[in-house]
């Protein structure tokens, strides 16, 4: 089956600012796609080009198959979107714009707008203007998950919602993967990007950097290990592994990728006392591409969490 | 907390205030000035002799309609009388409206937006908005006051009765700026805060003009009553001054203490649950359109409505007035042939159709604000087209527009018909101002040109009003070259029924602003959506 989103060599400029330099993002059917990138880096411009706001300078751009920017009409008829700022009608409450929303779409599911309404605990009586950020959110979700539609996009959804409901979106958007629907979720929070995400794209610039499965991602990348010797000697020479630091016989170090049994081999001759191993998570994956070349803080990051200072 | 910690950097937000500020405060100073002083001026060219001039007195003393709108009927013996009746209205208005509006923005729509939050996280006292806010506005209503003290010497007004009309006025202003302080105590929304302002205002205006057609100490219950108190030209009293700077002074401690008593972002009243499913008319674009617009059109018939049903009962005594006076005659724009109450009436549908011009730039320029706070792409991310969630917001604008004609058009005929038995030149008043409908549809059509291909330049729509209002208005007497008045569209529509109706200019305009409309969508398919 074809990809639902296909975007290839995408530039977008405004004047004389180029905010995507020849960007790909590709979301097969049925995969919750995270859609990460440091602040200003085009992740809401593109986005916006997807639905038919914007116009992209070059590139090819398909989702469900069609030219959001030809076609945008009949393609909102199979997607359904949240913003990541979400304005509101101030004078509207919360049930009237999510009953609007869904009814320009054709009709409105009444038991999962009762039970969504239920689940992120939302006042649909309320003004508007008297929401608080997460509310605004939770109404903008509430419409787009009550919705029959193939691809739900959204652009940072759950950034003014607490951990309580941040846990409840997770759990609706598993339910949205089983009936089939296809996910695009742009994300600061990488642990719910982990926990949802099959495969992700980080962009940077306005250019992809990393695009794959999460596991080939994570397996393609050097691994930090703390271990305890009984003969920590010649641990300097040993290829493939580079010692990082060494604290009261504790040594930490990076192993390098697909070298892990013969290191570990080598350690084994050596004794070992104890032994922690810490595949990169999203987080330095997502540092590693972001702060690079100097790398400096996504090595802090990675021998804290090594020395297992902070939940991995 | 004592209640003077609570100023703790009122300095600082005033600089913020009128650096916001900085385009809107001197534009409000010189339009009102510039307005007065032109109006208070060309009445000099009016009247010839003291006959005129009696006959102007005996006029609008005799209609209590007249005396409602413009208030106390003092020293019409002499021009300086005139310009005064004839310049209360605007000046109160623009200096009341001013005051709630700037007021409403720089405290509860500060508060609403949570701006203010940020601020007062710093070192800054609870109080120092709402003091940077009056002060601001304060300064902003002298500023008006003292350009009027100044300007107004050059018209028929003496120096003394410039200066206590500028200072009746800029205390009016500075009044009604403590009393909506209190109001944005009281209201949690910037909006109700401005529409409570304002009908406080409608409420004191109404109270004024009760007493004044009673002449009895009615007005005195209303503070443009102090103000008028001043009896300008005849005595020029400036104490009913200091009353207008006492009762703002005692609404300062009662807002000081209301803000005291509530929580930050509350109000003293809740706000009420609204209901929880949307009606069956908000399903789609212009369901939508329709409930954003339908407050604003219904306040708008109403005061559009009574302005009628004012010029229509004005008619006849006008028609007395206008015998006696050829130069008002000229001013009125009598055409040859045309009888004087058609020239009056023409002039007064021209205004009309000018006022509700405003509207409909104001409720088509919705598409631009709606765009620009993220509003459209919610609209548009669903399977609902740019071009017809836009053409539904200006089919209701448009539909706004056309109610709003017929409504003063029925309000002066109808009244007309009533007070003089005239039924035939009745029905020809009340469908006289929608001749204006293309003429309106073409300034609307400007916007939209400027919206769909440069969204940032959407103001040049107020531009071209500015300029159809300065020509409409004073046109007559400017004496500006021909040419400048052929790029007049107002000026192209026939000032029926002083004029006969000819299809020419009416069917031009509706092609002009048919073009100008599908320009501006093609546009706006073409670009980028914020």
């Amino acid at each position: 089956m074809d990809a639902v989103i296909a975007v290839s060599n995408l530039v977008k400029r405004f004047g004389r600012f180029t905010a995507l330099d020849r960007l790909d993002l590709r979301v097969e059917a049925g995969e919750v796609h995270g859609f990460l990138g440091p602040n200003g880096s085009g992740k809401s411009t593109t986005i916006k080009i997807l639905l038919g706001l914007l116009r992209a300078d070059a590139g090819d751009v398909s989702v469900l198959g069609r030219d959001p920017w030809r076609d945008a009409v009949r393609l909102h008829e199979h997607l359904a979107y949240v913003p990541g700022e979400v304005s509101l009608w101030p004078n509207l409450t919360g049930g009237e714009v999510i009953d609007l929303l869904a009814r320009m779409r054709g009709g409105i599911d009444e038991a999962r707008r009762a039970e969504l309404l239920e689940r992120f605990g939302l006042d649909p009586t309320k003004q508007c203007r008297s929401y608080s950020k997460g509310n605004r959110q939770k109404v903008a979700l509430v419409a787009a998950l009550s919705a029959d539609v193939e691809l739900l996009v959204l652009d940072e959804p759950t950034a003014g919602l607490d951990p309580i409901m941040a846990a409840e979106f997770q759990e609706v958007v598993r339910e949205e993967v089983v009936q089939g629907r296809t996910v695009l979720l742009s994300s600061h929070i990488l642990g719910e990007v982990e926990s949802l995400c099959d495969r992700v794209s980080i962009i940077r610039d306005g250019r992809t950097v990393l695009a794959g499965r999460l596991r080939d991602l994570r397996g393609a990348s050097r691994t930090a290990v703390s271990v305890r010797l009984a003969r920590p000697d010649g641990l300097a020479e040993l290829a493939g592994l580079r010692v990082l630091e060494e604290v009261d016989g504790e040594v930490l170090a990076e192993v390098e990728t697909g070298r892990m049994s013969e290191v570990m081999a080598a350690l084994a001759e050596r004794g070992i006392e104890s032994l922690a191993v810490h595949p990169p998570t999203l987080e330095e994956l997502f540092l590693r591409n972001y702060d690079d070349p100097a790398g400096t803080r996504h090595e802090t990051g990675r021998l804290a969490s090594a020395r297992g200072d902070q939940p991995a | 907390m004592r209640t003077s910690d609570g100023f703790v950097g009122t300095g600082a937000l005033l600089r913020l205030a009128l650096r916001r500020d900085r385009v809107r405060i001197p534009a409000w100073v010189l339009g009102v000035v510039g307005v007065l002083y032109f109006s208070a001026a060309a009445q000099a060219g009016l009247y010839q002799d003291q006959a005129q001039v009696d006959a102007y007195g005996r006029l609008v003393t005799q209609s209590s309609a007249t005396v409602a709108l413009a208030g106390p009927a003092t020293g019409l013996d002499s021009l300086r009388g005139i310009v005064m009746y004839e310049t209360y209205l605007t000046v109160i208005c623009a200096i009341c409206i001013l005051a709630v509006l700037m007021v409403s923005r720089h405290t509860r729509a500060e508060e609403e937006s949570g701006r203010t939050e940020l601020v007062r996280a710093t070192e800054v006292g609870r109080h120092a908005g709402a003091a940077a806010a009056l002060i601001a506005t304060g300064s902003t209503c002298l500023l008006i006051g003292s350009g009027m003290a100044l300007v107004l010497p050059w018209t028929p007004l003496t120096v003394r009765d410039s200066l206590v009309y500028g200072a009746a006025m800029a205390c009016l202003g500075i009044f009604m700026a403590a009393l909506t302080l209190c109001l944005a105590q009281v209201f949690v929304h910037a909006r109700t805060v401005s529409g409570a302002g304002l009908a406080v205002f409608l409420v004191f205006y109404v109270v004024r003009a009760v007493g004044d057609v009673r002449d009895d100490a009615t007005v005195w219950f209303s503070p443009i009553g102090w103000a008028q108190a001043t009896r300008i030209p005849t005595e020029d009293r400036p104490w009913p001054v200091l009353l207008l700077l006492l009762g703002a002074a005692a609404l300062l401690v009662i807002a000081v203490r209301l803000a005291e008593r509530r929580d930050f972002a509350a109000g003293l009243l809740p706000s009420r649950p609204g209901p929880a499913r949307a009606a069956r008319s908000l399903s789609g674009p212009v369901g939508l359109a329709w409930r954003q617009q339908r407050g604003g059109l219904l306040a708008w018939s109403v005061a559009l409505g009574l302005l009628g049903v004012l010029i229509g009962t004005l008619g006849t005594s006008m028609q007395d007035m206008v015998r006696d006076n050829p130069a008002l005659a000229a001013y009125l724009a009598a055409t040859g042939g045309a009888s004087m109450i058609d020239a009056y009436q023409a002039t007064f549908t021209l205004v009309i159709a000018l006022t509700i011009a405003g509207y409909g730039i104001w409720a088509a320029g919705r598409v631009l604000t709606e765009e620009t706070v993220g509003r459209t792409a919610l609209v548009c991310a669903g399977p609902v087209g740019r071009v017809r969630s836009t053409l539904s917001d200006l089919a209701v604008a448009g539909g706004g527009v056309l109610v709003l004609l017929l409504v003063a058009g029925l309000g002066s005929g109808l009244s007309y018909a009533t007070v003089v038995g005239d039924t035939s030149q009745g029905l020809q008043i009340s469908f006289a101002p929608l001749v204006y409908l293309p003429a309106i549809a073409v300034l609307v059509g400007v916007l939209v040109l400027a919206y769909g291909w440069a969204p940032r330049w959407t103001w040049v729509g107020w531009l071209v009003l500015a300029f159809e209002a300065v020509i409409g208005w004073l046109g007559g007497v400017l004496d500006l070259p021909e040419w400048v008045y052929r790029f007049s569209v107002f000026d192209h529509a026939p000032r029926y029924p002083a004029e006969a109706l000819s299809a020419t200019p009416l069917v031009a305009m509706t092609a002009v602003a048919a073009l100008l409309l599908a320009a501006g969508l093609v546009g706006l398919r073409r670009r980028d959506l914020r």
